[in-house]
């Protein structure tokens, strides 16, 4: 059995060097593929395939590799009759287009080998419970990746992806303060909007500060910072003005709370937007131009990191520490917890990662202005913490998928008129998908209050107990 | 000094007649906070649904049918939201009824672009209260002059209520304790629903008198007023009644005086910077009654 | 089961990949990206239809190797910046070859970045603001830009009404108002006069308290180049507070919404636009009366031109954009992104709305704008002059 193992862990690994060689071999090799597609020529006595065949050559030599790309399948796509498209062209070809997500699969088969190879040596078992989630996490973005290759980068897939990560990681950090800890804040707009113009302020291109600042004779600061840095600036800015607010608000209860946050949420976009502040934050105008993602792994990534830091926190003893404010303040109190500096401390950290959701949120928008970040903002993230379920991360993480894809996608036809033969499909036209929509939320605020997750956690153990339990379960009936 | 005054008078009747629509609002929220406990966030949404109950039905009606029938509309909308949205969650968290409010708001605002297209609509002009009158310098609507008045002897009637009926001495206890007043036999439901419809009544009135002045309506026109209707609430003190009225006015006054400073940009900005020092300072507000936690 | 029921749900995230590809042979894709609710709701519409009646007379395009039917998508982008981004994506995803709009600079400056990523080329209708072309090499525009339009309502405030003081109120945030303020006041200082403004945020009802600023200030005149939402208002409002001063606005205010809040006032309204209903050019005059039997055949499209059948100037803008994106079709001689891109900077066309030619940074050389004012007895527009720069 050990053997099997190991011998299959080799041959996934010599398949994952194949890949990878025939990828890497294959990059930067378009020019002389083009003439092994067409080894005799054929496109100079065809005008428009000489021409479809130019079009890959302009974009190579303007250096556009999208706009190759494109120009390639067309070309393929048009003249695939005349072109040689198989055996080790084809081959070429494919590793050529696909190299990136094949050097993707390549890594999964790596760490699927390493997998094997640890279940089969480890016998402590230690190893062997960190193999099926890495497994896990990196088919998750292997398979990002790969799907973001196949529909490209600007399908509605790859939108409602990147911008469920991204309200995956405002939804988890909000809910480490109203569903772990108790706090009910509204106040998460606000921060975002904090992080969302720190980030904005300092990565936009030097060369375009004089267009953006067009009124404020190109702003006061006149460098760039790199993505990372300027991201985790606009975690610490929005965790500076949590603590610098947390003194006053936190010592408010439950509805106090709430509104009191709200309130701060509303000065700071008043201030944002104050013209005396121009220089900086470009008044109430757009600021643009920053660096942005140009993959979903980007988001994916970071917002990654952050829930499994904000995870880790929960399940120390800070985390414990939370979930008994959050049942009984008095009794937490009398343990010896510190009320406030634990509020204040849940208050700063899930600002700080509401900063950084608001930084990936300005970056997926492209541009950012203070006026969207209003208490519906809010309010939108706090429902997907409760249609997930208050005090479960991997609820908030499905939950915000499930969101952004239902309020951006798939009630999409909603909006639409249809028309199914001569008949009017009634009620359907703009703004019915938000009335369904919010419909479905109050059925969960009301029927199902819970949420998806409770207060659970999505756990591999468990569902795999549960399988084995209906099976066991299964067998008895039967 | 002639200057002086006929420069500002417009900013103060602007102020005077913003704070007595507040203050109409401010009244359902206050009232429902001092039963229930409950921020009622579509509080403003159903200020809102009332302008645009006017605009569809003076379309088709005469002004003497769609007037009342848009306060009927608006009670049963409010009585609505109550038993549909509230009543479930009575023994719920206090966090998933508020939960159940901002959906609520969520729904109301969706629900109004879906019909309305998302446009602003023209608010009908009522007779004489949108007509023009001229007070020393200032020209203005009749609207500015009624409204203070109107606000003054709607607040009378209710207190008169409050003080002096039988359902004014239950709403009274169950404010008070809501777990022994249901003990000693009060119907609860009964009362809180009569709270809504109050409620809803004013917000009625004052979303008349609102439109009448600011004539667009739009699904979202009701969140700012009904946000700083609530911070009003807050600022007199929770629970009551002269207290959200005389926070009303001196909101909206406050407001239009910092218009007429030139900070412009910070008049909303200044609402919640004043709720925010109310809370720190006096979290009770002006005239509220300290609420001790029991363990 | 609920955890199987999330579960089953996330996975269907993946399905649809498939479905989404190019346009199909003998169609091509014209995507509609216009506001068509919220603050710019009513001035999108005007422009949507424009662009419809351009469909109706021209509903196919003809390149070498046959007749193509052309086919509108549309998207709502809300008039809101945070919308534009998925609203975008959608006509991307739809397979637009070419995309029309905005109406409202914002949603299109916000929007840019996503067509420019996926090589479509966009032609703004009447964004105005420079933001909206500078350094963003595939959005063209074919209307006149806003440091243009400023200096025609400037020099129009002191030529028109010897004005040496105005006052300008704008709507925090939002693109077009700000730009065109700034470049008013700039033009206005430049000639001696002098200026101040004002900003108030989205959702604002009361401007009782920034009219009797303007009083107080001893402004002669008015300039409100607001979205026609806030400019009921503002008329209405100063009206009844019984302010006198002329009202100044840039083109969004050439709307029926404006004529109804003004008429039986005794305000005077001016404004810019792009076109005049009452031009008697003969494309012009064979545009509006086809325009007006078109939209009077039909309630529903009478209804979103505001009730009337009064013709915008984005409107004909919109028939204009629609006609250029053809000609740039033809020009291509394909449906492609990139072959249009490629040819896009010299397309020309003779419009509705004048000759468009495309310049600097794409956008079209312009250089006059039409000013009328409100008839507040009849409620229509009075056509009063063509303004250009160098008078």
């Amino acid at each position: 059995m050990k053997v099997f193992k190991i011998i299959l862990a080799a041959l996934l690994v010599i398949l994952a060097l194949v890949i990878t060689a025939s990828a890497l071999t294959t990059r930067g090799t378009l020019p002389t593929l083009l003439e092994r597609m067409d080894p005799e020529n054929l496109a100079a006595q065809d005008a428009a395939m000489q021409k479809a065949k130019d079009r890959v050559t302009t974009a190579l030599a303007e250096n556009n590799p999208e706009r190759a790309q494109r120009s390639l399948d067309r070309y393929i796509n048009g003249f695939s009759a005349q072109l040689t498209l198989s055996g080790r062209v084809g081959y070429d070809l494919f590793f050529f287009r696909n190299g990136p997500s094949m050097l993707a699969l390549a890594l999964f088969l790596v760490v699927a080998a390493a997998g094997l190879i640890a279940h089969a040596l480890d016998r402590s078992g230690r190893v062997r419970k960190l193999v099926l989630p890495a497994i896990l996490i990196t088919v998750l973005y292997v398979g990002v990746y790969i799907v973001e290759n196949i529909a490209g980068a600007n399908s509605m897939l790859m939108t409602v992806l990147k911008k469920g990560a991204i309200y995956a990681l405002l939804a988890v950090s909000m809910n480490l303060l109203n569903g772990f800890t108790g706090l009910f804040s509204l106040g998460q707009a606000g921060f975002m909007l904090i992080g969302a113009y720190t980030y904005a302020i300092f990565s936009i291109e030097t060369q375009s500060r004089a267009q953006v600042y067009q009124y404020y004779a190109g702003g006061i600061i006149q460098f760039q910072l790199p993505a990372l840095v300027s991201i985790a600036l606009a975690g610490l800015a929005a965790a500076l003005f949590a603590f610098l607010i947390g003194w006053p608000v936190l010592r408010l209860k439950s509805d106090y709370l709430a509104i009191a946050t709200l309130g701060f949420a509303e000065i700071i976009r008043a201030i944002f937007q104050y013209d005396g502040l121009g220089p900086l934050t470009n008044g109430s105008n757009l600021l643009r131009k920053f660096t942005v993602f140009d993959t979903a792994l980007f988001p994916f990534a970071v917002a990654g990191v952050c829930i499994a830091l904000i995870a880790l926190l929960i399940h120390s003893t800070y985390g414990r520490s939370f979930k008994a404010i959050r049942d009984d303040e008095v009794a937490a109190e009398a343990m010896g917890i510190n009320l406030y500096a634990h509020k204040q401390m849940a208050f700063v950290i899930s600002s700080f990662f509401a900063g950084v959701g608001g930084a990936l949120l300005a970056m997926y928008q492209t541009t950012v202005q203070a006026a969207a970040f209003t208490s519906a903002m809010t309010y939108e993230i706090l429902l997907i913490v409760v249609i997930g379920g208050m005090g479960s991360i991997s609820g908030s993480v499905i939950a915000s998928f499930l969101f952004v894809a239902a309020s951006e996608w798939w009630l999409r036809f909603l909006d639409n008129e249809t028309m199914l033969g001569s008949f009017r499909v009634p009620l359907l036209r703009s703004g019915f998908r938000m009335v369904v929509f919010s419909v479905v939320i109050m059925a969960v605020v009301l029927f199902y209050r819970k949420g998806i997750m409770g207060d659970r956690e999505l756990s591999l153990g468990r569902f795999r107990r549960r399988l084995s339990h209906r099976r066991k379960g299964g067998a008895q009936d039967g | 000094m002639t200057e002086f005054i006929s420069a500002n008078l417009p900013y103060l009747l602007a102020g005077i007649s913003v704070g007595g629509q507040y203050a109409l609002i401010a009244i359902g929220y206050t009232m429902v906070y001092g039963i229930l406990r409950l921020i009622n966030f579509a509080h403003g949404d159903i200020f809102t649904v009332a302008a645009y109950c006017m605009v569809y039905m003076n379309a088709t009606m005469p002004l003497y049918i769609s007037l009342p029938l848009t306060i009927v509309f608006t009670v049963a909308l409010g009585l609505a939201v109550e038993r549909v949205a509230y009543k479930p969650l009575r023994d719920a968290p206090r966090m998933s009824i508020m939960i159940s409010a901002i959906g609520v708001s969520y729904l109301l605002q969706n629900l109004m672009w879906y019909v309305t297209g998302g446009l602003a609509q023209q608010y009908p002009t009522i007779p004489w209260i949108s007509s023009t009158i001229s007070i020393y310098t200032a020209t203005t609507k009749m609207v500015t002059l009624v409204t203070p008045v109107l606000t003054l002897v709607l607040v009378v009637l209710l207190v008169q209520l409050i003080k002096h009926t039988k359902i004014g001495m239950a709403m009274r206890a169950v404010s008070r304790d809501f777990e022994t007043s249901r003990l000693m036999g009060i119907k609860i439901n009964g009362v809180i629903s009569v709270t809504f419809a109050i409620g809803s009544f004013l917000a009625a009135v004052g979303s008349m008198l609102y439109f009448s002045n600011y004539t667009a309506v739009t699904p979202t026109a009701g969140a700012m007023p009904g946000l700083k209707a609530f911070v009003a609430a807050v600022f007199g003190g929770i629970g009551s009644i002269p207290g959200a009225v005389i926070g009303a006015f001196i909101i909206g006054i406050a407001e239009n005086i910092i218009k007429a400073l030139g900070w412009t940009a910070f008049s909303d900005a200044f609402t919640f910077a004043l709720l925010i020092v109310i809370l720190i300072f006096k979290p009770t507000g002006l005239f509220g009654e300290a609420v001790h936690e029991k363990v | 089961m609920k955890k199987l029921i999330a579960l089953v749900l996330s996975l269907m995230l993946f399905l649809p990949v498939v479905a989404l590809g190019e346009g199909v042979a003998g169609e091509i894709v014209i995507g509609i990206y216009e506001p068509a609710s919220g603050i710019n709701g009513a001035g999108g519409k005007q422009e949507t239809l424009g662009i419809y009646y351009a469909n109706a007379v021209a509903p196919t395009v003809k390149l070498s190797d046959g007749i193509y039917t052309v086919k509108l998508v549309e998207v709502d982008n809300q008039s809101s910046n945070d919308k534009a981004v998925s609203a975008a994506t959608q006509l991307v995803s739809a397979g637009a070859s070419i995309v029309l709009g905005s109406y409202g600079s914002g949603v299109s400056i916000a929007a840019a970045p996503t067509f420019d990523a996926a090589g479509v080329v966009a032609i703004g209708v009447s964004c105005t603001n420079p933001q909206v072309t500078a350094g963003n090499p595939l959005y063209y525009r074919i209307c006149y830009l806003d440091p243009f339009q400023g200096t025609v309502l400037a020099n129009f405030a002191i030529d028109e009404f010897s004005a040496k003081k105005a006052y300008t109120l704008a709507q925090l945030g939002n693109d077009y108002d700000v730009g065109l303020a700034h470049y008013f006041t700039e033009a206005f200082k430049a000639r001696g006069g002098e200026v101040t403004g004002e900003t108030f945020p989205l959702g604002t009802s009361d401007f009782t308290a920034y009219l009797t600023k303007a009083v107080n200030e001893g402004a002669q005149v008015i300039f409100a180049p607001t979205s026609t939402e806030f400019a009921a208002q503002i008329i209405t409002q100063a009206a009844a507070n019984g302010i006198k001063l002329p009202i100044l606005a840039g083109d969004t205010w050439d709307s029926p919404v404006i004529l109804e809040a003004a008429k039986g006032t005794d305000l005077a309204v001016s404004v810019s636009t792009f076109f005049d209903e009452g031009d008697t050019s003969s494309l012009a005059a064979e545009f509006v009366t086809g325009f007006k039997a078109w939209l009077n055949q039909n309630p529903e499209k009478l209804a979103n031109n505001g009730g009337t059948d009064i013709v915008a100037a984005v409107s004909a803008l919109g028939y204009d954009a629609y006609m250029v994106a053809l000609e740039a079709l033809k020009l291509a001689d394909s449906g492609e992104r990139d072959d249009i891109a490629d040819i896009m900077a010299d397309v020309t066309f003779d419009g509705v709305t004048g000759k468009i030619v495309f310049g600097e940074n794409g956008d079209a050389v312009r250089n006059q704008a039409f000013i009328i004012k409100s008839d507040n007895e009849l409620g229509a527009w009075q056509f009063v002059k063509v303004q250009s720069v160098a008078e």
